[in-house]
């Protein structure tokens, strides 16, 4: 069952919302048809039939609820989920939504956690890379990480798309280019030193981009546990090999071949970043992983197995 | 000829005044056989000996002489370049040295540049992969690249050590593990976005570990040129393909298969990171290069040729 975990759905209260709240809507455009209107639920459908695309677990990009207001915050997670709910009850066979939660609001986020899930019945959740510059897996955000924990939760993670904080990527307008895979790479090594996974393992936890730089990361953190993270229990090849990783990567081979050396094709799943990547661009996004000389079957797992597998789709 | 582009060297009273300076010395601390004592340096040429490396091309490391006070910058810079020189002298068939210089100051980074290339005969300019905060591809810098271009210098670019200036890096111990490698693809988008190898091609670049995160974003840096290049300019997988990337990777070599793939073979050059790869772990930096699996001439450019070519020891 081929199942798309890196695609985003954008209905116009949720980017109005958050550009009103000062964010950055600027990667999205009205081609790419990502909202909610007949004509673009048809032309996602449509891309979704000829990439043999069977589902998408969608995601709102980095558009997060994380507002110092918590009444801002949850205000605009209760819209996004929602919305969410509101597409996917229309075609429960074609689409699952993972849940945005109202961080860094303790309460106010396993609020919307149980009713995300319970009532909505959401597939699982999605969190930034950073929430309001303080680390995702902060320690004030334990109780989060147990009930998800508790849960056995799928968390998609995302890049927020502040260039990891820093002003030599940010000012420079390297935040989408560099900055996101860099995102993704700094949450793993955060999982990592917190020992979040070896203290709540039945977390599923799903990376883009390939963890970023991890592929050549990964060396230097081993070579530097001993000071890195000193308590944990197991390497860091142990721990990153207890995560997912999806392949959108601008359709290039040669980057899934290096992330398969490197993970293991048990690790990684298919997405694309629809609908910044639509019609042949997603195409290409499902067919590059087929392109990639892999050996027999790994394409296959990545495409059609891993992701339902891990989503308790495919028995 | 084989060369190690990627090599350090602590003389102590470089260090002891850099240490009066403020600078932050942790990277230095905690390593040893890299000083100018007679063991120190028995020791590195042993091991240049046992894994068949003729000479080493020496640089500061972070260790840049990037003081506020322009005396300071001189005083350091001067000092620095003096003590490579004199070891150099000492045993010119082993050891050439990239000169350090005393930015941001420009008028007397400029002078020290023709010192240290015309009088001491130095065989490249190093550079860190920003000046303190600043982008070393700041306008303010453009008379270096000129004069650099003018000489058809080689520059050897190494991270700075500030952890692109990211609080989820800094504060979390990942300067060195994941901000290095990001200071390295950080300090490559900043060149493209200022066209800087296109408008001065003459220049030499080489660029630490891969180049970082670029064999693992490559295409994605076309994809979102439009957010942080001119629209004119060419695509930036061709830029990167002006630019030469050492091999420390810690026996990466699904990376290095994958930066050939992307970049050519003959865009590589060896390096080491002596001494942070010492005994062991240098002979390493060699030997997994030549298990690479590449082909055999490639194996032999890299090794032995073509950092040779360009630093002007073979022809």
């Amino acid at each position: 069952m081929r199942i798309d975990v890196h695609a985003h759905y954008f209905p116009a209260p949720l980017f109005e919302r958050f550009a009103r709240m000062g964010g950055d809507i600027s990667y999205i455009s009205p081609a790419m048809l990502g909202g909610g209107t007949a004509h673009e639920i048809e032309a996602r459908l449509a891309n979704m039939e000829a990439v043999g695309v069977e589902m998408q677990v969608l995601s709102v990009s980095s558009m997060y609820p994380y507002y110092e207001r918590e009444s801002d915050a949850v205000d605009a997670a209760r819209e996004a989920n929602d919305l969410y709910a509101e597409l996917v009850a229309r075609y429960p066979t074609r689409f699952k939504a993972f849940a945005v939660t109202p961080l860094p609001h303790l309460d106010a986020a396993l609020k919307e956690l149980a009713r995300a899930m319970d009532t909505l019945g959401m597939a699982g959740v999605t969190v930034g890379t950073s929430v309001m510059n303080r680390s995702t897996v902060d320690e004030a955000f334990e109780p989060f990480y147990a009930e998800l924990n508790r849960r056995g939760a799928v968390i998609f993670v995302h890049p927020v798309g502040l260039g990891v904080c820093s002003p030599l990527i940010r000012d420079y307008g390297l935040s989408w280019s560099i900055g996101a895979p860099f995102e993704d790479t700094t949450f793993v090594t955060h999982v990592i030193k917190r020992r979040i996974l070896e203290r709540y393992p039945r977390l599923k936890i799903i990376v883009p981009h390939f963890g970023g730089a991890l592929p050549l990361v990964l060396d230097r953190i081993e070579r530097t546990m001993r000071i890195f993270a000193p308590d944990n229990k197991e390497s860091a090849t142990a721990t990153v090999k207890r995560m997912w990783y999806d392949t959108q990567v601008a359709g290039r081979p040669e980057i899934l071949r290096y992330a398969h050396a490197v993970f293991g094709a048990e690790r990684l799943v298919f997405g694309s970043d629809f609908p910044l990547n639509r019609g042949d661009a997603y195409l290409r996004a499902a067919n590059y992983i087929r392109e990639a000389g892999l050996p027999a079957g790994d394409a296959e797992k990545i495409l059609d197995h891993n992701a339902a597998r891990l989503l308790g789709l495919e028995k | 000829m084989r060369i190690d582009v990627h090599a350090h060297y602590y003389p102590n009273a470089y260090i002891k005044r850099s240490e009066r300076l403020g600078a932050d010395l942790s990277a230095v601390r905690r390593i040893s056989l890299a000083s100018d004592e007679k063991a120190d340096l028995e020791a590195r040429l042993k091991m240049m000996d046992d894994a068949g490396v003729d000479m080493q091309a020496l640089s500061v490391s972070s260790t840049q002489p990037y003081y506020e006070r322009e005396s300071d910058a001189v005083d350091a810079a001067r000092e620095a370049n003096d003590l490579y020189a004199e070891l150099v002298a000492r045993h010119p068939k082993r050891f050439s040295a990239f000169a350090a210089l005393p930015l941001p100051h420009v008028d007397a980074a400029m002078k020290e540049m023709e010192r240290a290339l015309d009088q001491l005969k130095m065989v490249g300019v190093t550079f860190g992969t920003s000046i303190g905060k600043r982008s070393a591809a700041e306008e303010a810098f453009e008379p270096l690249y000129a004069e650099m271009n003018r000489r058809a210098t080689a520059l050897f670019v190494h991270p700075y050590g500030v952890g692109v200036c990211s609080p989820l890096l800094t504060e979390f111990q990942l300067t060195w593990v994941c901000g290095a490698p990001f200071e390295d693809t950080m300090f490559v988008l900043h060149l493209i976005r200022r066209q800087i190898p296109q408008r001065y091609p003459k220049i030499k670049i080489i660029v630490p570990h891969l180049g970082g995160a670029i064999p693992s974003l490559f295409t994605r840096l076309d994809a979102t040129k439009p957010m942080y290049a001119a629209q004119n300019s060419e695509a930036p997988t061709a830029t990167m393909k002006r630019l030469w990337y050492d091999t420390v990777a810690q026996n990466n070599t699904a990376g290095l298969k994958c930066a050939v793939s992307h970049l050519g073979a003959d865009r590589l050059v060896y390096g080491s990171d002596y001494p942070y790869q010492l005994h062991a772990e240098y002979l390493n930096s060699v030997k997994y290069v030549k298990e690479s699996g590449l082909p055999k001439a490639d194996i032999d450019n890299i090794l032995d040729h073509t950092a040779a070519r360009l630093l002007g020891f073979e022809h």
